[in-house]
């Protein structure tokens, strides 16, 4: 378990500004944000490589702000691994568990272990520089986990990979707190990883902790501006009227729009909706749905696999909708013609209409 | 698309194809002009001397002796220069030193300062009760053997920092931080991952150093005097040969100096060495 | 001489009873120990000395004197230790005082009655082995005597012939060695041939290694004041070295002794330097050039360093008399660091050490002086100037006026950067071609002499005025054309002791032997005048 108390760290252009959370033991932990948010210098200050201008660092119970990094059993694996190239792969592996005055016996058995468990085994006489780079993720990896480290800590790990690779280390990565018993720390910014990845995302911004929460948390209910755009929910609406009825809510985007949503505490006015384009159903005939409206065709745009349809509605309020190929073939709409809108209630989400969570 | 401009470079925008080729072949002519003219005066005067009067100069035994303790002081400067420069380098390529650029100039200064003045310098500490109590408790240095050294490191020890910073500037801090996430206290983050990695550039740093010491001629001569068959190092014994018209041996002890310079440049080169002195 | 007589009066004064004559005679002649030996003197300590001593008559006479404060001088009689005995029978008047390099001789002379009490021992000498220069028998120890096919011997009856034998014996090569054997007639005859390479080896004491004064075979004796210049000669004082004492296991050190006849004319005066010589001082002097002292005495342990400055010019002659002193005072190390007069000045000022300066140039040895730095000086020698061009003469420059034809190329000194532009300067101008020179188109200025010496030898100017002691370091490249005398003043050049000394004693002593005429004949040989030359 790790915790983090209003940790304060100024670190030239870069700064962490009052963070406080806890990872709990063997979680999938995601530090998301935009570049420049601070989580790097966050995750370093973890692993101990900074001192703290103030904040507390505790490592399973244990305070460890002011302890040097050899002494958090923490493994660091930066964005490019920086794996020691002038030692083999066996000899990077094996680096911590030298330091920890190891036999030479065990030290094979256990480097043979990991590589094996990371598929990495036919490696361990190559050096670095030959390798692909996610075998040398791998050996990054195994590296770090080799001691057994209480956490391990990953500066945007796919980062430098090719497509194909990400996808297939993502999956790896997410087994690890499984196979290892470790709990994962990983640094990155794009929502698209964190969500595949994560137990639980913590997104930063300006060195601040905006939102914490699952990765659907995060991805169907934004709890500010900031968080809806970053997650590119597109849908940010504007609310006009709240209103608590006996069994919905109702909510009024204009006064020809009011959709229903589930009956759940409001917020204050000024309010934002959010819906997900993915989200919308756009059907051509009337249907018995509810939060069903009409609206005109504006745009469409093929996206690659979707097709993005923006549509106005007779009050000028425009909603972006994101459908199939397959929908879109059914429906071939056009731009300016005539289109009916459903917003399912479970995608709707009412938020207070900020930038950011008060501090 | 444009049309390149063919009657004129009035507008200054596509340069001329001709402008271009005038440009080259000046700055090759005075590349080629360097080159003969380096290469003119050098071999006029290793040319000066004949092979078997070179032999013979050489093998006297006050050529031999100058050479022996040349390479014995420059070697001995030079690993003082390696302990020295090493820790001190390190120092300055891995903290933000306070008032670093301070720090920074005054290691450059002995770089700068003309080595005549060195050695006066030298002389001048020697004569502080500090130098003074050195001299009687420690070890003796003016105008005595170990002085040579001395008189070397002094003015070397700024590039030989130099050289080693940039070797050092050249290992990213990272490779220690992850070595210290490892387990590695600084020190042996130091030893197992920072030196190795730097040692390319170490090596390099050390062959300059090594070169640009057995130049030394204005700081040794002040400091530890010219005095035959103890502190005539290469240099002191060509300036010695040279005032008293014995050119031939002054010049095969030049080219002998040359030979050494030549070939630890070359490698200090192959190890893709990149201390600038500035 | 009127001097000399007046000094002697006052001498014959003191000894009735004056102490106050060593400081009469000291008024009287400041630099008693570099005249060694003089002749026909009433007052005269007759010596016998044997010719392997010879090479220290100075150091003895300092030390018989008791350093000049004694009533009496000192006259050396050059002697063959091989005839010691027959010798003195026959000698009239007897000498006053005998020193020998070893014991068995004067032990001999007491047993047979002839001295007037025991033999005293003034030190401790030791066999060496000595070889020519070039060693070419390739020894490096006293057994690789084994080696050696020809090898030189006193006579056994001597001390040095008894106690090497004993060495040889001792280390088992007697018989090896005494199968080539060389036994010379005299000791000066055991020099040359080890000088000529006729023998590989010698094992005498090292004084032998010294060039003795030459004397005439069969001669037994000849007066120190009839021996040619003491001036080592180039060849002949390299031509001997000494390769090391027998090592201790084999022959330890035997007793150099000295004794007073019987019939000595001057009794008293003998037992005065035998008193002298066994003093602290003397003792001291004794053990910076015998292997041991017959006394061991504080001042006598102390090792000497000496450190000179001494202009870069000045080196051939400076070198050889710096190795001819370590010889003579072996527990001293001279370090003679060379460079541009004015950079030893700096260096002098800022280290504020050192014991000698001897510029290139008076006007910076003035410098030292205005900064008090010296405590003494002395002229040693002068310059002389001389036109210098390449080898051969092509240009046919014949004089000072063939400087001014159009096809010479001149270079001359700097006249405000060096002393030899200053001179040229006025050279030209009294021969009235100062100004036609100044006004050619064709001349080259440089800022030392070195620099005109190269620029003739590299053929880049034809002709220039510079010192005759360049011209000979570079007689190989070029030749020297001389100036008149009438046309320039004397241009002299000192040594000045640095008041920084810490030995000011033995510093003096190396002024004294570089003014001696020993010092002054390798300056004459470098191409220096001695005399001022020119107005």
């Amino acid at each position: 378990m790790i915790r983090i108390c209003g940790l304060h760290k100024r670190l030239g252009d870069f700064a962490v500004r009052g963070v406080s959370l806890t990872i709990a033991e063997k979680e999938y932990f995601v530090l998301l944000g935009p570049t420049g948010a601070g989580k790097t210098v966050l995750l370093e200050c973890v692993a101990g490589l900074h001192p703290v201008d103030s904040g507390e660092v505790l490592i399973n119970g244990q305070r460890a702000t002011f302890l040097p990094p050899e002494r958090r059993n923490l493994s660091y694996v930066p964005q490019d691994y920086v794996l020691f190239p002038h030692l083999s792969v066996f000899e990077n592996i094996a680096f911590g568990l030298r330091l920890r005055r190891w036999r030479g016996a065990d030290i094979e058995r256990r480097v043979h272990e990991v590589a094996k468990m990371l598929g990495i085994d036919h490696l361990l006489a190559r050096h670095p520089a030959t390798l692909s780079g996610g075998e040398q993720q791998r050996t990054a990896l195994a590296r770090a986990l080799v001691t057994g480290p209480t956490a391990l800590l990953l500066d945007e790990p796919l980062s430098a990979l090719d497509e194909n690779t990400r996808v297939q280390i993502a999956a790896e990565l997410r087994s690890l707190p499984e196979k290892f018993g470790t709990t994962v720390v990983h640094v990155c910014h794009s929502f698209e990883e964190a969500l595949r990845v994560a137990d639980r995302v913590a997104v930063i911004h300006q060195g601040k902790l905006v939102q914490i929460g699952t990765p659907d948390d995060i991805f169907m209910r934004p709890n500010c501006r900031f968080i809806a755009e970053f997650m590119r929910v597109k849908n940010i609406l504007p609310v006009f009227s709240l209103e608590t009825g006996e069994s919905v809510a109702r909510c009024s985007l204009d006064s020809s729009l009011t959709l229903d949503l589930p009956l759940k505490p409001l917020p204050d006015l000024p309010a934002l909706l959010t819906v997900r384009p993915e989200n919308v159903i756009l059907e051509r005939e009337p249907s018995s749905r509810v939060n069903s409206f009409r609206a005109t065709v504006a745009e469409v745009s093929p996206l690659g696999s979707s097709v993005e349809i923006r549509v106005t509605t007779a009050g000028g309020v425009g909603i972006a909708a994101l459908i199939t190929r397959q929908v879109d073939k059914q429906l071939s709409l056009r731009p300016g013609e005539e289109v009916w809108v459903s917003l399912p209630q479970d995608a709707l989400h009412l938020l207070p209409d900020r930038d950011l969570p008060e501090e | 698309m444009e049309q390149p401009v063919s009657t004129g470079a009035k507008d200054g925008q596509a340069p001329l194809p001709i402008g271009n080729l005038v440009f080259k072949l000046v700055t090759n002519l005075f590349l080629l002009l360097l080159l003969v003219l380096l290469g003119g005066v050098l071999g006029a005067m290793v040319f000066y001397v004949r092979w078997d009067e070179f032999v013979a100069s050489i093998l006297d035994p006050e050529s031999l002796f100058a050479l022996k303790l040349t390479a014995i002081c420059v070697t001995a400067s030079t690993a003082l220069c390696l302990v020295v420069g090493i820790p001190v380098a390190y120092a300055l390529s891995r903290q933000q030193v306070p008032l670093g650029i301070v720090v920074d100039t005054i290691i450059d200064l002995p770089l700068v300062l003309p080595q005549l003045i060195a050695g006066i310098a030298l002389l001048m500490f020697f004569q502080t009760s500090l130098g003074v109590w050195i001299e009687t408790h420690i070890m003796g240095f003016v105008y005595r053997t170990p002085g040579i050294v001395l008189a070397i490191f002094f003015p070397t020890v700024s590039l030989a920092v130099r050289s080693m910073k940039a070797a050092f500037d050249g290992v990213d801090r990272r490779y220690e931080q992850v070595a210290r996430t490892l387990g590695c206290t600084e020190t042996q983050a130091f030893w197992k991952v920072s030196l190795p990695l730097a040692r390319t550039g170490l090596v390099a740093g050390t062959v300059l150093t090594w070169a640009y010491s057995l130049g030394a001629f204005g700081s040794i001569l002040m400091f530890a005097g010219a005095t035959r068959y103890k502190t005539t190092v290469v240099p002191i014994a060509i300036f010695l040969n040279m005032t008293t018209g014995k050119i031939t041996a002054g010049l095969s002890l030049t080219i002998v100096l040359l030979a050494l310079a030549v070939i630890s440049l070359f490698a200090f080169k192959r190890l893709g060495g990149r201390a600038t002195i500035a | 001489m009127s001097r000399r007589k007046i000094c002697t009066m006052l001498v014959v004064f003191a000894v009735v009873g004056l102490t106050l004559a060593g400081c009469g005679r000291r008024q009287a002649e400041p630099s008693a120990t570099t005249a060694p030996a003089r002749q026909g003197t009433a007052a005269a300590l007759r010596v016998w000395i044997p010719c392997g001593l010879a090479g220290y008559m100075e150091a003895f006479s300092k030390a018989l004197t008791g350093d000049g404060n004694s009533v009496f001088d000192v006259e050396y009689e050059i002697v063959n230790v091989w005839g010691l005995v027959e010798q003195l029978a026959s000698a009239d008047p007897k000498p006053d005082f005998i020193i020998m390099p070893g014991d068995l001789e004067l032990k001999e002379l007491d047993a047979k009655g002839q001295l007037s009490e025991k033999p005293v021992a003034w030190a401790y000498n030791q066999i060496a082995v000595l070889t020519p220069k070039a060693n070419p028998a390739k020894l490096e120890s006293f057994t690789d005597l084994a080696k050696a096919t020809k090898v030189i011997l006193s006579p056994p009856s001597t001390s040095t012939g008894y106690y090497a034998e004993q060495a040889l014996k001792k280390a088992g090569l007697l018989e090896k060695v005494k199968k080539h054997l060389i036994v010379p007639e005299t000791p000066a005859e055991m020099y040359r041939q080890l000088a000529d390479g006729e023998a590989q080896a010698a094992l005498a004491y090292a004084g032998c290694a010294f060039p003795a004064p030459t004397y005439e075979k069969g001669a037994t004796s000849v007066k120190a004041s009839n021996l040619p210049a003491q001036a080592p000669e180039d060849n002949k004082q390299r031509s001997v070295i000494v390769l090391g004492p027998v090592p201790e296991e084999y022959s330890t050190p035997f007793p150099a002794c000295m004794a007073i006849p019987k019939d000595a004319p001057h009794p008293e005066w003998a037992r005065q330097a035998l008193a002298n010589l066994l003093s602290d001082e003397a003792q001291a002097d004794i053990a910076l050039w015998m292997p041991k002292p017959a006394r061991e005495t504080e001042l006598a342990k102390k090792r000497v360093g000496l450190h000179m400055y001494c202009g870069a010019g000045l080196r051939p002659p400076i070198e050889k008399l710096a190795k001819a002193f370590e010889e003579k005072h072996r527990n001293v190390r001279l370090n003679v660091s060379y460079a541009g007069s004015g950079c030893l000045l700096a260096q002098l000022t800022f280290a504020k050490r050192g014991d000698l300066y001897m510029p290139g140039e008076a006007f910076y040895l003035d410098q030292a002086k205005k900064r008090g730095f010296l405590v003494e000086e002395a002229q040693i020698a002068y310059f002389v100037p001389v036109i210098l061009v390449a080898k051969g003469n092509p240009k046919g420059v014949k004089g000072l006026e063939d400087l001014l034809r159009p096809d010479v190329k001149v270079g001359i000194g700097e006249p405000e950067a060096c002393a030899v532009g200053r001179v040229t300067k006025i050279i030209l101008q009294r021969a009235g071609l100062w100004e036609k020179i100044e006004k050619r188109q064709q001349i080259r200025r440089a800022l030392n002499v070195p620099e005109l010496a190269y620029w003739v030898s590299l053929g880049s100017v034809d002709a220039a005025v510079v010192w005759q002691a360049q011209a000979k370091q570079f007689a190989d490249k070029c030749d020297a054309v001389p100036v008149p005398s009438k046309y320039y003043d004397p241009v002299d050049i000192s040594i000045g002791l640095l008041k920084f000394s810490k030995n000011p004693d033995m510093a003096q002593r190396f002024i004294q032997f570089v003014s001696s005429p020993e010092g002054k004949a390798v300056f004459r040989e470098a191409g220096y005048a001695l005399e001022p030359t020119g107005k």
